[in-house]
This record gives structure tokens, C-alpha cells and sequence, in this order.
């Protein structure tokens, strides 16, 4: 047994053990290693952007380009909504971020999610997965169909289509486990391996 | 007996878990590894890249999937550290960076040249739109990296204007942004092949784009380590968790079972009881 | 006034990154870059945002709060936010103290919580997951077949559970999610269509 003599480490033991304890009882101990958490965590995120406004906007703007006081700007307009009076400046960048963020997901969206999507269901029908692939992707986008009533071909269409998605659900619960497991074997890993220095 | 079962308190099963995870990682099984044909795709496609190629490594991860996906990417950087590959490291998730230091740290590159044969470029904000600014210019994105030298002279660079340059995309993903909009952004307009290391629970979401070929290779998470791990003969912490991962799922499926036999036995119960009451 | 304002600055960003991308041309180009290294430089902006609501909310917590608990864990969670914030500011964030917060606070604070779901899921699977219809069935049977050819213990148990787990992953799985994500897509595609074109002013009030 060789146990780590790291401050991190240590660290890191401490807080693992405080949220792990809460599964068997919610405690004072694991709502300080929470806060904690939460509280660094928020913080990391003012670091990184502060990183981002300095490399792209700051040092740009002492070098001469002086077109970066329009994103600044833009982007101090964002905290107008802690002011009663200004609130709706804030809308402003908020539009600029959500319509520069629609637009170039509408513009990938058309090509790789839509088209290239049937495209790949272009396939021969010689092989019953094929026929599956087909028949599974039509009956699925049928169940959807909310403006056509769900009787006769569109509702069993639509019945074949929620076995289908239950089938995808199922595999998606199962994949989550198996997320999860390997997760809490990373926890024990570092635990018994990192800290207590019992794993080889 | 099966009724005390159905009301059974959670913190035994729980404890049971625990038990279930902690005895195959003190005493090994040592049962038989399962590589999958998209973490041998990924394999492949590391493998027919030339000495000197370019593959940019976008580690957009919280800290929260870490565990799960380390192994796989210490696995991945020694084998491209081993096949002499160049790696550009980039986040669009604000833990990225610091994961990202720590994985270099683990793997071959730590013996290799910053800023020739690998850099971290850290992170920039904005999620698909920082993806797509990034791949138009690299450079201009990144004017300094998460160390804060500028890129500007960086020999890894020479010769790359966007990220149609590269050779490969390897995006290391616990969610989105990640895997769907590094295709739509880089993968299908640019034409550069993109592979994933993913946490499990993203691998039934990403097979649309593994069959549609949008996605050349998938490596999930601690099982996809464990594969890659015995592909370049580097047995690590993959391999190391694949026992307690194995005990645990047959634990829960166990719970699923034990919980329904309960309740049919208990339905039926109830059902002989209410015919017992009817025909009184 | 303040809202055509907003309607228009969210068309011409979205509609000038739509435009360059189906015409090659030299002002649409330079254009789409201004438009996405500002998006970048706003977006780090907005993630300060977070950050405020968080401290709104927990002096929020010690000024209103009865329970000493509270106000203590409120307390903490300042201290570590501008500590955090003040040591990387100040030492950046590849310093050795800040990398001590990191690594011994904030990568195993996340890393567990997300790990604690294997307990809850266990509960769930051993209380909710009944065999009630023909959808659980098909939800059972294909969760339990994934999970077990995740592992080797599935081999173990029969050798055919890897294939027959690809197979649904590969086959039912992908053409499920097939028919979601197209579905999804159409779905995203009106959503910024109304987005752009100010049918949907979710963005000004």
C-alpha cells in the first residue's frame, strides 16, 4: 500500500467521499463539498472567458483594430439586464448570439443531418437489415406526422414507429448504464489506485 | 419473503452495487476483451496516416465524463505519439483545456516537442459558432494558446490556414456541442474524417452517422480503451475496469429481473385475492 | 425602435453566415468572419453571466435565509467562486494553486456527481423497469442486450450477446435515431427559420 502524499490528491479523496456519502444520506458535509464545487466550477468559467475577451478583444484593441469595440460593446450591453431601466438592451447581443447561432446551424443542419441522413437510406433492399433501416427511419419520421390522424396505414406506420424508437430508448438506457458504470470505476480506480494506493 | 423484497431499502441495493464494483477491481477476472469494428475503424484510419500529419484533437468534455474517456484518450495520444503524428489540441467546453494538459501529460507527447509535435490551443466561447470561426482560421481563433505563447511561429502550423489542412478530426465528446457540430461545421463542407472517443451513453445517439459514414470511427468510452489498449499492446486503466464493469452490469440486470419477478409474483397475488373476494 | 433593432441585428447575423456559405463571394466572406470572431468575443461575455446569477442567488441565500446550513454553504460557495476567479485572473489558469482547485475540487466534484446515476439507475431498475407491455419488453430486451455486450461478461453468458447487441445498435437503434434526427432537423431548420425572419421574438420579449 502506498498512499499518495499529493494535496490535490487528497483533496480530490475528500470531495469524492463527501457527494459519494450522499447517496446514503443527504449531510452537512456533502452540502460543503457541493458549494465548493459549484463555487470553483463558476469560477473556472469567469477565468477561460476572461481568457477569450483578452486574446481576441483586448490585446486586438491595444495593437490598433479598433473593430473589436463593436463586440465589446455588444457584449457589455449583455449585463444591461441587471439594470431595472436598460433590461431590454440586453436583447440586443442576446438576438445577435441566437440568430448567428441559428444561422450557421441551419445552413449544416439542411446538408448533414437532413439530406446526408436519406441519402444513407439509399440502400438496396436485398438484405432484411436494409429493409429494417428503410422501413424503421420511414415509420419513425410517420409517428411524427402530428397533422395526419393516426389511424388505418399511418397508425400502425405509427405503431411500428414507437417500437422502433422504444428499441432506440432501450439502447440508449443501456449505453447510459454502461456510462455510468465506467464512471464510478473511474472514481473507485482513483480512489483505491490514485489515493489509497491499493491497485496496482 | 418476495414481498419484503418489493420493499427492499434502496441503500441495500446500493450497497450491493458497491460490493459488486469493489471486489473485481481488488481481485481481477481477467475476462476476454470485445473490439468493436468502429474503435478498429479508428485504429485503421491512426495507422494509414504518414509521419507528420496533422490531427486536430478537439477535447469538448466536462469534467464529468472524464473518467470514463481518459483511458481511451491515453490509449489514442500513444498511439499517435508512437505513429509520429502532430496534435492540435482546441476545446469548445471551458473544462477542456486543463482535461486536455492532463491527458497530454499521461501519454507519450510529454516526451515530445510543444509547439512542434503537439499544443493546446484552449478554449474559445460560443460553442458551434467558435467551431466554425476556428475551422475557417485557426490561427486567428487561437492568437495565443492555453499557455499563453502565441501561435503565430509555431512550426505545427506551417502550411495550415483552416482546418481543411489537416489530416484528421478526433473529437472528444461528453455532449453538445461536439460530434454533430464538428460534422456540420468541418466533417461534410470540408471533407475531413472525423472519429470520436464518446462516453457510452452517446453511442446509440451517434450510429446514424457512423452508417451514413459522416463519422469514420467511434471509440465509447472505458470498453472502447480496453479494445484500444490490446490493439497497440498497452494494457491500461481500460483494461483494469473492464471486470468491475462487467460484475456491475450483471448486477443491475440482476436488480431489473429480481424486481420483476416481484411484481408479477405480486400482481398475481392481488389477482387471486380480488377472485377470492368476487366469488365470496 | 430597440426591438426592430434587435429583429434586425438577429436576421443579418444569421443571414450572413447562411449567405456566405452558398456564395463565393470576396465582402460575404469577410463579412461571415467579422460576424463569427464577434460571436466568439460576445459568447465569452455571456459566460461571466452564469457567474453573476450564481452570486445574485446565494447573497440572495445569506441575507434571507433561517437555516445556518444554508447561509453556511452559501458562504462557501462565494469564497470558492472569487477564489477560484482571483487565482486564475491574477496566476492564469495553468498555475500550480490553480491547478490544486482543479484537480482536487472541481474535475472529481463533477466527475462524482455524474457517477452517482449508476445508484439511482440501480434503484430505478430494480422499482420502475416492469415488463408492463409490448414497449417495455422492446425497452427491456434491447437495454439489457446493449449492456451486457458492453462488457465481456456477456460473451461469457453466450457467445452470440456482442452480435446480437451490434445488431441492434446498428440496425433498429440507427434507424430510430435516423428518423428522430431528420425529424429534429426539419424541426431545428423551421425553428431558426422562424427565428431569423422574427416570426418566433422569444429573443425580444
Amino acid at each position: 500500500m502506498n498512499m499518495s502524499t499529493s494535496v490535490s490528491v487528497w483533496l480530490a479523496a475528500l470531495v469524492t467521499i463527501g457527494l459519494i456519502s450522499f447517496v446514503f444520506k443527504e449531510n452537512f458535509y456533502y452540502r460543503i463539498v457541493e458549494s465548493l464545487y459549484v463555487g470553483v466550477s463558476a469560477g473556472h468559467a469567469i477565468v477561460l472567458g476572461w481568457g477569450n475577451i483578452r486574446n481576441l478583444a483586448i490585446r486586438p484593441l491595444g495593437e490598433g483594430n479598433v473593430a473589436v469595440i463593436i463586440p465589446i460593446i455588444l457584449g457589455l450591453m449583455l449585463f444591461t439586464r441587471y439594470f431595472e431601466k436598460w433590461h431590454r438592451v440586453s436583447r440586443i447581443p442576446t438576438g445577435f448570439l441566437m440568430g448567428l447561432g441559428a444561422g450557421l446551424s441551419m445552413r449544416g443542419i439542411v446538408g448533414s443531418q437532413i439530406i446526408e441522413q436519406i441519402k444513407a437510406c439509399y440502400v438496396s433492399l436485398n438484405s432484411i437489415n436494409n429493409i429494417l433501416i428503410v422501413v424503421g427511419t420511414f415509420a419513425v419520421l410517420s409517428y411524427f406526422f402530428f397533422t395526419v390522424e393516426h389511424d388505418g396505414f399511418v397508425g400502425k406506420s405509427a405503431t411500428l414507429g414507437r417500437w422502433f424508437m422504444m428499441l432506440c430508448f432501450g439502447a440508449a438506457y443501456g449505453s447510459t448504464v454502461t456510462g455510468r458504470i465506467s464512471l464510478f470505476v473511474g472514481r473507485l480506480q482513483f480512489l483505491l489506485g490514485d489515493w489509497l494506493g491499493i491497485l496496482q | 419473503m418476495l414481498s419484503k423484497l418489493g420493499r427492499i431499502d434502496s441503500r441495500v441495493l446500493y450497497l450491493i452495487l458497491l460490493i459488486a464494483f469493489i471486489v473485481p477491481l481488488l481481485c481481477p477476472l481477467g475476462l476476454p476483451m470485445i473490439i468493436s469494428d468502429e474503435i478498429k475503424r479508428t485504429y485503421d484510419l491512426i495507422e494509414s496516416l504518414p509521419e507528420g500529419s496533422r490531427v486536430v484533437v478537439s477535447f469538448d468534455l466536462s469534467p464529468g465524463g472524464y473518467d470514463e474517456l481518459a483511458p481511451a484518450c491515453a490509449a489514442v495520444f500513444n498511439h499517435m505519439a508512437m505513429k509520429g503524428l502532430r496534435l492540435i489540441g482546441m476545446s469548445f467546453w471551458d473544462a477542456g483545456p486543463s482535461l486536455l494538459d492532463r491527458s497530454l501529460a499521461g501519454s507519450l507527447y510529454v516526451d515530445k516537442e510543444y509547439g512542434d509535435d503537439y499544443v493546446n490551443l484552449g478554449f474559445l466561447a460560443g460553442g458551434e459558432n467558435a467551431m466554425a470561426a476556428a475551422a475557417r482560421d485557426i490561427r486567428g481563433a487561437f492568437p495565443s494558446d492555453f499557455h499563453d505563447n502565441p501561435t503565430a511561429n509555431m512550426p505545427i502550423f506551417e502550411g495550415v490556414q483552416s482546418l481543411k489542412d489537416v489530416e484528421m478530426v478526433i473529437v472528444v465528446a461528453t455532449g453538445n456541442p461536439g460530434v454533430p457540430e464538428w460534422i456540420r461545421q468541418v466533417g461534410d463542407p470540408m471533407g475531413v474524417p472525423i472519429a470520436t472517443i464518446v462516453i457510452a451513453g452517446l453511442v446509440a445517439d451517434y450510429a446514424p452517422y457512423i452508417q451514413s459514414k459522416q463519422l469514420i470511427g467511434m471509440i465509447p468510452g472505458l470498453r472502447g480503451a480496453a479494445g484500444y489498449e490490446s490493439l497497440i499492446d498497452m494494457l491500461g486503466r481500460g483494461t483494469a475496469g473492464l471486470d468491475a464493469q462487467s460484475v456491475a452490469h450483471l448486477m443491475i440486470l440482476i436488480f431489473v429481473l429480481v424486481g420483476n419477478i416481484v411484481y408479477f409474483a405480486e400482481r398475481s397475488r392481488e389477482k387471486e385475492e380480488s377472485a377470492k373476494e368476487g366469488a365470496a | 425602435m430597440l426591438r426592430t433593432a434587435t429583429l434586425a441585428v438577429t436576421f443579418l447575423a444569421g443571414i450572413i453566415v447562411i449567405l456566405a456559405f452558398f456564395f463565393d463571394v470576396g465582402f460575404l466572406a469577410t463579412a461571415e468572419a467579422r460576424v463569427q470572431d464577434w460571436g466568439v468575443i460576445v459568447a465569452a461575455f455571456a459566460l461571466a453571466m452564469a457567474s453573476i446569477n450564481l452570486v445574485q442567488v446565494n447573497i440572495r441565500r445569506i441575507s434571507s435565509s433561517d437555516d445556518a446550513t444554508e447561509k453556511i454553504c452559501a458562504v462557501v460557495l462565494l469564497a470558492a467562486l472569487v477564489v477560484m476567479s482571483i487565482i486564475g485572473l491574477t496566476q492564469g489558469p495553468t498555475s500550480d494553486t490553480y491547478n490544486v482547485l482543479f484537480d482536487g475540487i472541481m474535475a472529481p466534484g463533477q466527475s462524482t456527481v455524474w457517477a452517482l446515476g449508476v445508484f439511482y439507475i440501480s434503484s430505478a431498475a430494480y422499482r420502475a423497469f416492469r415488463v408492463k407491455n409490448v414497449d417495455a419488453g422492446l425497452l427491456l430486451f434491447s437495454s439489457a442486450f446493449v449492456m451486457l455486450g458492453a462488457v465481456p461478461i456477456g460473451e461469457v453468458i453466450w457467445s452470440g450477446i456482442p452480435a446480437v447487441s451490434q445488431w441492434i445498435v446498428d440496425v433498429p437503434n440507427m434507424a430510430g435515431m435516423r428518423g428522430m434526427l431528420i425529424g429534429a432537423g426539419i424541426g431545428a431548420f423551421s425553428g431558426g427559420l422562424r427565428l431569423l425572419l422574427g416570426i418566433d421574438r422569444t429573443e425580444v420579449g
